[in-house]
């Protein structure tokens, strides 16, 4: 049927490719716009998620990937941190494929891994290039915490899940919601296209089932 | 033709000029933080020779230099250690943390110098002809090329929606409830034109026989001059001795 | 010669329940300029797209027929080989811009790059082109920075400089304001002058009675009208199919319903004029 190969080579159709830099400007605008309102969130990734979800893990590796590298040139220190952002788009890609955006409960299950792989990583990162104290906010958080006595380890697990399991949620949230307002004749362009489809034609069958 | 105007610096090939960028950025890892001056010396002067002295200086100061006395300020901190220098209110300064925080400071100032230089002399163009004329796919050029173009785009297309947002009353400095309800009017409308434009983007790059299968020409002549392959090996063999000299002095 | 040939063309879009074109025949001869007409969705657009080939290969779905332009069976060739072929221009001016060109010029040269013409003869087509279409003077402008109006000239300029014999273009004026709709009218009888085979869609009626030679008129997806403008644009039929007529022409049949003949059906000023003066002198 349509759509069906799928692999490094055949994820890469013109339209991701076109895609790519417009998802990267996405984050870039967004991540901006969150400055502008003086939003307590980073949701910088949401292109990245969105292509990751439409296009499968290699077009979400690359996005992420590119978005964070392009992002050093004006902070250096983010650089290692596009690890991060490369294996979530790989992760949120690889479970979109395996049908995890396709119901509320399953979007949830995959909120959660995306937000503790997400967590988990920005923890390591942090800690062996920075010893814990990169330059985000965050690092200022731990600081005054572990001045005032609290000790080191649950103070940065505790301040980074309150930073990344939000942040991440609203992330995957808004394409989610994209994805379901799009019209089958444009998500049949990408290589998970098929999932979304098929998952939407499973559900009305049930309701003219029942 | 117009390269002859061009200064001494800029008249390299862009190849060149990253492999410059690279062995400074690399050097300034591996080595301590007096070589790292030194390299951060040798790039305002790189700067300086291709006229961009200025342009940089000021990138430099705005982001680098900031980021690194933050950098340094967190580290010296709260970095743990047990040798005390210095105490004040409940801040301890240590000698195990003055020692990482110029450790990390020399090598972000270092690597992140590299890369604003690099920025600021390499026209991503030019390097992206050089890449594809290599055996680089043009799909891979294309990607960081329209990336690089399209994010002033997109900030302009942002602030003209920010601009409706406010006309229509969302002001950005009112509570947190009310700026969260402002994000998703501004951010939806953005994804979805942006996906539409992708798909008419790839319209457009397929009437302009960007997937035809004839081979392709470049009307842009970038020049590679046998002084850059020269240089080029130079800054190679250069790059290898120093991380020979590093693997050296860990040795013994 | 046909340089155009569909025939039983239907196709049916991957996901609706129904065919957006039904069983489709029609000619353009070479040199021809052949405008298709109708009403909002009767499938216009969705027809370029099949002349072209982007139907099935791009938006899939199922498709029964043929399309034979100059010979070449469009669905059985290469996708990106028939951009060669057939130039194709359509509504949006701006997601017509390569994206990667940081001047008009560059913009113009992509296309030339990518089909591997010689560099010293890009240079010579891009003048020739931009004397022609009017664009000399933001030969340097980034393309992201011109008006809706200049981009669609730089966007139909990018195509025509790439010389393929036929060109598909779809409501190129439709976003434009007046000044920017003459323009861009102008460059299209310049390439029928020239001998291009041209498939225009378009709403202004006065400038298809004017130039074109042969309106076909969609609806629901099947071809109702096929002829000349003049046989298309007089025969009343025409009003049941929800499009406009030449403003001539509907000023005439107004004139008719108040008795004032005419011995035969204006479509142009100039045959408006001409037949009033023979009505009014008698």
């Amino acid at each position: 049927m349509l759509n069906e190969k799928r692999g490094l080579k055949a994820d890469f159709t013109l339209i991701t490719i076109l895609i790519i830099p417009i998802a990267i400007a996405v984050n870039f605008i967004i991540g901006s716009l969150v400055l502008t309102l003086k939003l307590p969130l980073y949701l910088d990734s949401i292109g990245t998620f969105l292509v990751a979800i439409l296009a499968g893990p290699w077009v979400g590796a690359l996005t992420g990937f590119l978005s964070i590298a392009i992002n050093s040139i004006a902070d250096p220190t983010l650089f290692p941190f596009s690890i991060i952002a490369c294996a979530l788009g790989f992760i949120v890609g690889f479970m979109a494929r395996r049908k995890m955006f396709t119901t509320i409960g399953r979007f949830i299950i995959a909120g959660i891994i995306t937000a503790f792989v997400a967590m988990v990583m920005s923890i390591t990162i942090s800690y062996i290039f920075y010893g814990g104290f990169d330059t985000s906010g965050n690092a200022l958080l731990l600081g005054t915490m572990v001045t005032a006595g609290i000790p080191f380890w649950p103070a940065v697990v505790v301040i980074n899940f309150i930073s990344e399991v939000p942040d991440k949620f609203i992330s995957l949230l808004v394409p989610y919601l994209v994805i379901r307002g799009m019209s089958e004749r444009y998500l049949h362009k990408f290589s998970n296209g098929s999932v979304f489809i098929d998952a939407r034609k499973a559900r009305e069958e049930k309701k003219k089932n029942k | 033709m117009e390269r002859k105007n061009q200064n001494i610096i800029k008249r390299w090939n862009p190849l060149t000029l990253l492999f410059l960028i690279i062995l400074l950025a690399v050097f300034s890892v591996l080595y301590n933080y007096k070589v790292t001056l030194v390299i951060v010396m040798i790039m305002v002067i790189t700067a300086m020779l291709a006229g961009e002295g200025h342009n940089f200086l000021k990138a430099w100061i705005k982001s680098i230099v900031v980021i690194c006395a933050i950098c340094f300020v967190l580290q010296s901190l709260f970095i743990p250690g047990q040798q005390v220098l210095w105490e004040f209110w409940v801040f301890q300064i240590k000698r195990e943390s003055i020692g990482r925080a110029i450790i990390l400071c020399s090598r972000i100032l270092g690597v992140g110098s590299a890369i604003l230089l690099g920025a600021k002399l390499i026209d991503m163009s030019s390097l992206m002809t050089v890449l594809e004329k290599k055996g680089i796919s043009p799909s891979a050029t294309y990607i960081l090329l329209s990336t690089s173009n399209i994010i002033p785009q997109m900030s302009k297309k942002m602030n003209a929606i920010m601009e409706a947002q406010k006309s229509r009353g969302i002001e950005t400095d009112s509570n947190l409830i009310v700026r969260a309800k402002a994000f998703f009017p501004a951010v939806v409308p953005l994804l979805l034109n942006s996906l539409v434009s992708a798909e008419e983007r790839a319209i457009t790059m397929e009437a302009r026989a960007f997937s035809a299968s004839c081979s392709k020409t470049k009307i842009r002549d970038v020049e590679d001059a046998k002084s850059d392959k020269i240089i080029r090996i130079l800054l190679a063999v250069i790059l290898l001795l120093g991380i020979g000299g590093k693997i050296w002095i860990v040795l013994k | 010669m046909d340089c155009i040939k569909v025939t039983n063309l239907t196709y049916q879009y991957p996901t609706s329940q129904q065919k957006v074109l039904k069983d489709i025949s029609f000619s353009v001869k070479k040199g021809e300029l052949c405008a298709i007409i109708g009403a909002n969705g009767s499938g216009k657009t969705t027809l370029c797209n099949a002349v072209r080939g982007f139907i099935p290969g791009f938006y899939k779905g199922e498709m029964t027929g043929e399309v034979l332009v100059n010979g070449i069976n469009v669905q059985k060739e290469k996708m990106g080989d028939l951009a060669l072929h057939i130039g194709f221009v359509f509504q949006n001016p701006f997601t017509q811009i390569s994206g990667i060109a940081k001047t008009v010029y560059e913009e113009l040269a992509f296309g030339l790059e990518n089909m591997g013409v010689e560099p010293d003869k890009i240079h010579e087509r891009i003048e020739c082109i931009m004397k022609l279409t009017h664009i000399d003077e933001f030969r340097d402008r980034d393309p992201y920075q011109l008006s809706g109006g200049q981009q669609q000239r730089v966007a139909l300029a990018a195509i025509l400089v790439m010389e393929q014999e036929v060109l598909v273009i779809d409501e190129p004026t439709s976003q434009l304001d007046p000044q920017s709709t003459d323009d861009i009218f102008e460059i299209i009888w310049q390439m029928k002058e020239m001998g291009k085979t041209i498939v225009l869609v378009e709403h202004k009626m006065e400038q298809i009675a004017e130039y074109a030679d042969h309106v076909i008129v969609l609806e629901k997806g099947k071809v109702v009208m096929d002829g000349t403008p003049k046989e298309v644009f007089t025969d009343t039929d025409i009003l049941r199919y929800h499009t406009r007529l030449p403003q001539c022409t509907r000023i005439a049949l107004e004139m008719m319903k108040e008795r004032i003949s005419f011995s035969k059906i204006p479509i142009t000023v100039e045959e408006t004029i001409r037949e009033l003066k023979k009505t009014l002198e008698i």
